[in-house]
């Protein structure tokens, strides 16, 4: 595993992906960023059969993948589901897939050898905070799924998202990576694109040289549903 | 929390239940939250919203509490939104010096440039506001035509705007007509027939023809080989915003019902996906079906409507298919919006491919039991039967229920429906209004959670 190109557009993208979704600098997810391997889906191509060695940690960037178990009638029955931003595979210590896993739609993933990161983990305290946050969120969302618990939907995460990132003035600066932005929020690019376009249309956000002004925070907040 | 709680009441409101809208402001105490600006605007809305629908003996005392309520909530530095409202009100409360009292406050806080608007076009949609309240006509009409102009596709804006004008024009007795050109294009639905070869000139001339008759500024359908790409392709170019439904994941789509019609349908196909504003898909757990496709389109009429209906704007159906064929079945009949017909026939050389059933299933919920129909409309049926304070609904494709958690979102007299079924109700006439609330959390998945109000059953 080389790790991703940082050099790229779409490497600078996952850098913005991991900052975003471990809310840790830009050298701490640098770091990360050379023990990382980008991994392309198509719709339910096999990730994982059930039983197979599971030596990394996948973080979810585009698509969803499912995980499906076999009754013993042979019935398939789908057991969870991560979107965007969530994470699955092994962590701390490398095991095997509890389940099979496949694509759900096209799907990009960002994998971590596990013994990798436990080590990176064990010596920045930025990567570790994150992952412990990134894991509790995604144990509120399994709770949420067990509970199905009402909570905003993918623009309201996405708009509130925008409000707490607002200095004092409403400014946002630098302008956020949507796709970053989007991952840490649990939803697509694209919706999170469309949304946006909705508050520069409406003229409740602007662009500046390098950030976002919030012309009005009632209306954004109204959004937020 | 408290901005929570607010929210909730409004989306309540909102989705037209104003009975319980106010039950629940008051449960919370907000009705004598004197101090709280935010509190105090939403009282005035739904005072506004109670004294629409009240007896007309008993409206004018309602409009003029809702003024107290909105003329309270003015503080400086945000004063133009709530005072514009108060003098409204006044208005609608017979209180004719008072609204123009007020009203010429606003014009004084703007002009003077002491306030902006929350955005550019509120500020100068707020100017004209002012202006039409104190009866000079022509300068609202100049002001709302530059307000416009300062953001030509705020369309929610717009509509907001609109809706309030006609409802001032209404008390002043004066004539609404002009307000029309500064509604958007219609939202148009298309659907039609598979099996038109891809170099049909005549079918290609006709549907693009009446396409720019319509001059749709938003469009929504499928794109499956013949018709549908055709239909689309003609909106994009009268410049519509193109909203694609496709029942399951575009690859599987495409594989079953765009490359067995040959011709150069795919790579068409592949150039609309990839302008299209938005792509929606139902379900992408489950492989291309008819009951799939009946879906899609339900989903698609009803994004049709919900758009036009938020942007004050008109809903169209395009339909081609064989002069012959028997347009009964389509639910967007029972919507009361027109549908527009484009008359081809189908090429006897092409093999349209039959796709799996499948099984469209729709589940309601009520206090006292959950049941499971094969028609939205049966379902509906069912629920009003019931006669259950709480109701939900569903539709699926697959196998896994959700409808029993939907049903604690339930308010009275108000559906709580998955955003597809809540669509379905809206297209085929069975709801008035639906109002999104959030998103539940589900393992396989989330889904979005709306509150439908039912329509009166005919009769």
């Amino acid at each position: 595993m080389s790790g991703i190109n940082t050099n790229s557009k779409s490497g600078r993208n996952d850098i913005a992906i991991i900052q975003s979704c471990l809310s840790c600098g830009e050298t701490s997810a640098r770091r990360l960023s050379k023990s990382l391997m980008s991994r392309s889906y198509a719709h339910r191509d096999i990730i994982a059969h059930m039983g197979d060695p599971c030596t990394h940690l996948f973080l979810v960037a585009e698509g969803a993948v499912v995980a499906e178990l076999f009754g013993i009638d042979g019935q398939q029955a789908q057991l969870t589901r991560h979107g965007p931003g969530e994470v699955f595979g092994a962590y701390p210590e490398e095991s095997t897939f509890r389940s099979a896993f496949s694509a759900n739609g096209a799907t990009r993933l960002l994998a971590v050898p596990t013994t990798k990161l436990a080590e990176l983990v064990s010596s920045d305290v930025e990567l570790a905070a994150g992952i412990a946050n990134l894991m509790a969120r995604q144990l509120d969302l399994l709770l949420d799924r067990m509970a199905a618990r009402i909570g905003l939907s993918a623009t309201g995460r996405f708009y509130r998202a925008l409000l707490q990132l607002a200095d004092g003035n409403g400014t946002i600066r630098p302008a956020p990576v949507l796709a970053a932005m989007a991952v840490s929020v649990h939803t697509t690019r694209e919706t999170a694109s469309r949304a946006l376009a909705v508050l520069f249309r409406r003229g409740i956000v602007e662009r500046q040289e390098d950030a976002l002004k919030i012309v009005s925070r009632r209306m954004l907040e109204e959004l937020i549903v | 929390m408290q901005a929570d709680a607010l929210k909730k009441i409004l989306a309540l409101a909102r989705a037209g239940a104003t009975s319980r809208a106010w039950e629940a402001f008051k449960a919370a105490g907000f009705d004598r939250a004197d101090a709280d600006a935010n509190a105090l605007t939403l009282k005035g809305r739904l005072l506004k919203d109670q004294a629409r629908n009240a007896p007309s003996h008993l409206r004018p005392a309602l409009f003029a509490l809702a003024g107290e309520a909105y003329e309270h909530a003015a503080k400086p530095g945000s004063e133009t939104y709530p005072l514009i409202n108060a003098a409204a009100m006044s208005l609608h409360a017979g209180e004719s010096e008072r609204s123009a009292e007020l009203a010429a406050r606003v014009l004084h806080l703007i002009e003077s440039g002491q306030e902006q608007g929350e955005t550019p076009y509120w500020g100068e949609a707020t100017r004209a506001e002012a202006l039409l309240l104190l009866g000079r006509i022509e300068d609202a009409k100049a002001s709302l035509a530059h307000a416009v102009s300062l953001a030509p596709q705020a369309w929610e804006d717009h509509a907001a705007t609109l809706r309030q004008f006609a409802l001032i024009l209404s008390e002043l007795g004066g004539n609404d007509d002009w307000l029309d050109r500064f509604r958007p294009a219609p939202a148009m639905h298309f659907n039609g027939i598979l099996g038109i070869t891809s170099d049909d000139k005549a079918a290609s001339n006709a549907i693009a023809a009446e396409v720019r008759l319509i001059a749709p500024g938003f469009a929504y359908g499928a794109l499956a080989a013949g018709a549908d790409i055709r239909a689309a392709e003609a909106a994009v170019l009268v410049g519509a915003e193109l909203h694609i439904v496709l029942p399951s994941d575009p690859h599987d789509f495409r594989k079953s019902s765009v490359e067995p019609l040959g011709g150069d349908w795919a790579q068409r196909f592949d150039s609309l996906l990839e302008i299209a504003d938005t792509l929606t898909i139902c379900d992408k757990a489950e492989s291309t079906s008819a009951a799939g496709v009946a879906l899609a389109e339900l989903y698609a009429m009803g994004l049709a409507i919900e758009r036009a209906s938020q942007l004050q704007a008109q809903a169209v159906a395009l339909r081609i298919e064989p002069a012959e064929r028997p347009i009964l079945g389509d639910p967007w009949l029972h919507s009361g919006y027109p549908i527009r017909h484009v008359a081809v026939s189908a090429s006897t050389a092409s093999v349209v491919p039959q796709l799996p059933a499948g099984a469209l299933t729709f589940d309601i919920a009520t206090d006292d039991a959950i049941e499971k129909f094969a028609s939205l409309g049966e379902a509906v049926a069912a629920l009003r039967n019931a006669g259950s304070v709480r109701m939900a609904i569903d539709c699926r494709l697959g196998e896994t229920v959700h409808v029993q958690a939907l049903l604690p979102h339930s308010a009275h007299g108000m559906v709580a429906a998955s955003r597809s079924a809540a669509l379905g109700l809206l297209a085929s006439g069975l709801a008035s209004r639906i109002e999104t609330i959030g998103e539940l959390a589900f393992p396989d998945g989330p889904v979005e959670l709306c509150l439908a109000k039912l329509s009166e059953p005919p009769g």
